[in-house]
């Protein structure tokens, strides 16, 4: 598994924040934001991701669709160069293999360049090669070019679930024999639109946030990517790899409710959670882990929470409730894949850090949450990754480590 | 593979919806209107006219362009320094059609938006299939929505002056793990593979279909919707349709 984000450039960087509760969040450029509003930005520390790429997986990549590639694509890489690098599989043996890559985004996929339809809308002549370049920036086809390899490719754009319905979607392919690998995850880069679109909706906390906390104020957003290799159990024995953990089922469903609020119930969220269960083949008593998608806005933690209340969680359940968008900020398409490493970290180590911001947890959510200095000793191998979406997508992944 | 075809519609600029989705749609942005428009059409078209989809219905869309001229409302906007608009912000997310489409006909299952410039009706039609087997849904609807922007068009006609620009719309399928009706088409084949390509064949989707003997060069979304009527109007038993490109190709045989 591979991840960057405000956190950190590697794993161990990352979860050393999460343990530290080493918040690095930053003040952004004039003009990111609406005038006389601000928000504080999780950005990756490298201005080159590429830079920090293992030198040895440097050198296998083709060099001519590396150039001009854009900050989400460098940063999809960086994490997926991490995870390859992890999980043994060279370059040469990947590019033998049917390898499937699945990534979501969210700003990775749009054309906003600003300078180009500037000059459009006002009747200047431009070049084409920056729509060209456009068409040419599909992230799972980039990656594909620049790693040497074949197989299927899609890139999820269902905004804050994408990375989820990524790692569920390569989950699926390898099940119908698509692929033998995959590269499932998320991906996003902090973008002057996002800012000001969320602004707009009035989710932007002007300090670092604070998810379960009664003095919450919003989000952060931030940038990353979380990457897994995944493979079916039958190939990992046969090439003797190490396996990290399993992805045991996986949910997905719609709230039909609103374009950006989700159902005040969670009502879809309880659907995706009971089809990854019951793929899965447990009950939510079998969870030690809840990752929740906790963002730090007051409905989401709500209906979050109220969901898995009516699911039949209680105080006396063995599962901890614990967001990690205090240190990750919320990273849009790439938060499933940066939230699917660090709770597989977070099963290996047996332990699961304080949800960093919440000190003082909301009375009026239903269930308890880890507090920031409240981190603890997990009992069970089993964890619910959570997502949610504007558009009221919901999505579940449960996860098991492997000894 | 069992996998059937319970339903195909399309939706063109030319299509209204007669005042039926006047309420659900007086907010949205054309890249919804087309998607609903053509739900509309297919759901018209059910066995048994109940015009209900079942409750875990899957919604799967595929785009190369998603929202992009709304995406553009919201940098008219940005650059002029006003408010941006909080519902326009929210439908240039890919999947704000997804999200609304699943309000209006009540789809709970998943709601994916995939995006590609290559093939994304077939994408969409890949990932849906691959949920119907593993039973993640029993029945899902797979969709091609596409607004095209007069910037993409300008780009398209600087790029090849001799391109004709590429007519917008929506295309759908309802897919179900099981026939029907008798005159369910049975997907007994279906293959996508995708190969690199140069940005000047996707900008103007270059790709021939063949649909047994007749051939076609429409575009992505007119390659589907040519497919929709045959799917629709056939009077034989078996489709064979292959789709070949610089961006890769497509092998899907139907039978009734």
């Amino acid at each position: 598994m591979g991840i960057c984000c405000g956190a950190g450039s590697r794993l161990e960087s990352v979860w050393k924040s999460l343990l530290d509760h080493q918040v690095c969040c930053t003040q952004p450029q004039e003009n990111f934001f609406p005038p006389h509003q601000s928000s504080p930005l999780f950005t990756v520390q490298e201005d080159n991701p590429l830079a920090v790429i293992n030198s040895l997986w440097r050198t296998q990549l083709q060099q001519q669709p590396l150039r001009d590639i854009n900050r989400t694509t460098a940063l999809a890489l960086l994490a997926a160069t991490q995870a390859l690098e992890q999980s043994q599989i060279g370059a040469s043996e990947i590019r033998r293999k049917r390898l499937g890559i699945v990534v979501g985004t969210t700003v990775g996929c749009t054309f906003h360049n600003e300078d180009y339809y500037l000059a459009w809308k006002t009747g200047q002549d431009q070049d084409v090669g920056r729509v060209l370049a456009y068409i040419d920036s599909n992230i799972a086809a980039r990656l594909h070019a620049i790693l040497g390899t074949s197989g299927p490719r899609a890139v999820v754009t269902s905004a804050c679930t994408s990375a989820t319905d990524a790692i569920g979607l390569a989950h699926l392919w390898l099940e119908n024999d698509l692929c033998d690998v995959a590269l499932a995850g998320g991906c996003d880069e902090i973008s002057r639109f996002a800012c000001h679109g969320f602004s707009s909706l009035k989710l932007l906390s002007p300090a670092p946030c604070r998810p379960f906390d009664r003095d919450r104020q919003g989000l952060n957003i931030g940038e990353g990517a979380g990457i897994l290799v995944m493979e079916s159990t039958g190939h990992a024995a046969a090439r003797g790899g190490r396996v990290l953990g399993k992805v045991l089922g996986y949910g997905c469903a719609s709230d039909a409710y609103h374009p950006t609020a989700p159902h005040p119930q969670g009502l879809g969220l309880q659907r995706a959670v009971v089809q990854a269960l019951a793929a899965a083949g447990i009950s939510l008593d079998d969870i030690a882990y809840i990752n929740a998608h906790g963002t730090g806005t007051r409905t989401n933690d709500l209906a979050e929470l109220t969901a898995l209340q009516h699911l039949g969680l209680t105080a006396d359940n063995p599962a901890i409730i614990q967001s990690s968008k205090g240190l990750t900020g919320h990273t849009l398409g790439a938060a499933g894949g940066i939230e699917a490493v660090i709770t597989l970290q977070s099963l290996h180590s047996q332990y699961a850090p304080g949800t960093t911001g919440c000190t003082h947890p909301d009375p009026d959510l239903p269930l308890p949450v880890l507090t920031e200095n409240d981190g603890c000793t997990l009992h069970g191998c089993r964890a619910l990754n959570l997502s949610l979406a504007f558009g009221g997508g919901n999505s579940a992944l449960v996860l098991e480590a492997s000894a | 593979m069992s996998v059937y075809i319970a339903a195909a519609a399309y939706a063109d600029v030319e299509m209204h919806d007669g005042g039926f989705l006047a309420r659900e749609l007086r907010r949205a942005d054309d890249f919804i209107r087309y998607g609903a428009l053509a739900i509309l059409a297919l759901q018209r078209r059910l066995p048994g006219k109940t015009g209900q989809f079942e409750d875990h219905c899957g919604l799967f869309l595929g785009t190369a362009h998603g929202p992009m001229t709304t995406t553009f409302r919201v940098l008219d906007q940005m650059l002029a320094e006003d408010p941006v608009s909080p519902t326009l912000f929210s439908q240039s997310l890919f999947n704000a059609a997804a999200g609304q489409l699943a309000q209006i006909f009540r789809l709970l299952g998943p709601a994916f938006t995939v995006t590609d410039f290559a093939f994304p009706f077939f994408q969409s039609l890949q990932q849906a299939c691959c949920a119907l087997e593993s039973g993640a849904v029993s029945t899902c609807l797979v969709l091609q929505v596409e607004s095209y922007s007069p910037l993409l068009v300008d780009a398209g006609s600087k790029d090849d002056p001799a391109a004709a620009p590429l007519p917008p719309g929506a295309c759908a399928l309802l897919l179900a793990g099981r026939p029907a009706s008798s005159k369910s088409w049975h997907i007994d084949k279906f293959r996508l593979n995708l190969q690199q390509a140069s940005p000047h064949t996707l900008l103007h989707e270059h790709e021939s279909m063949t649909i047994n003997d007749a051939t076609y060069h429409r575009g992505s979304l007119g390659n589907c919707r040519q497919l929709i009527d045959c799917i629709v109007s056939s009077k034989i038993s078996g489709l064979d349709v292959r789709l070949q490109a610089e961006y890769g190709e497509v092998e899907l045989r139907l039978s009734l």
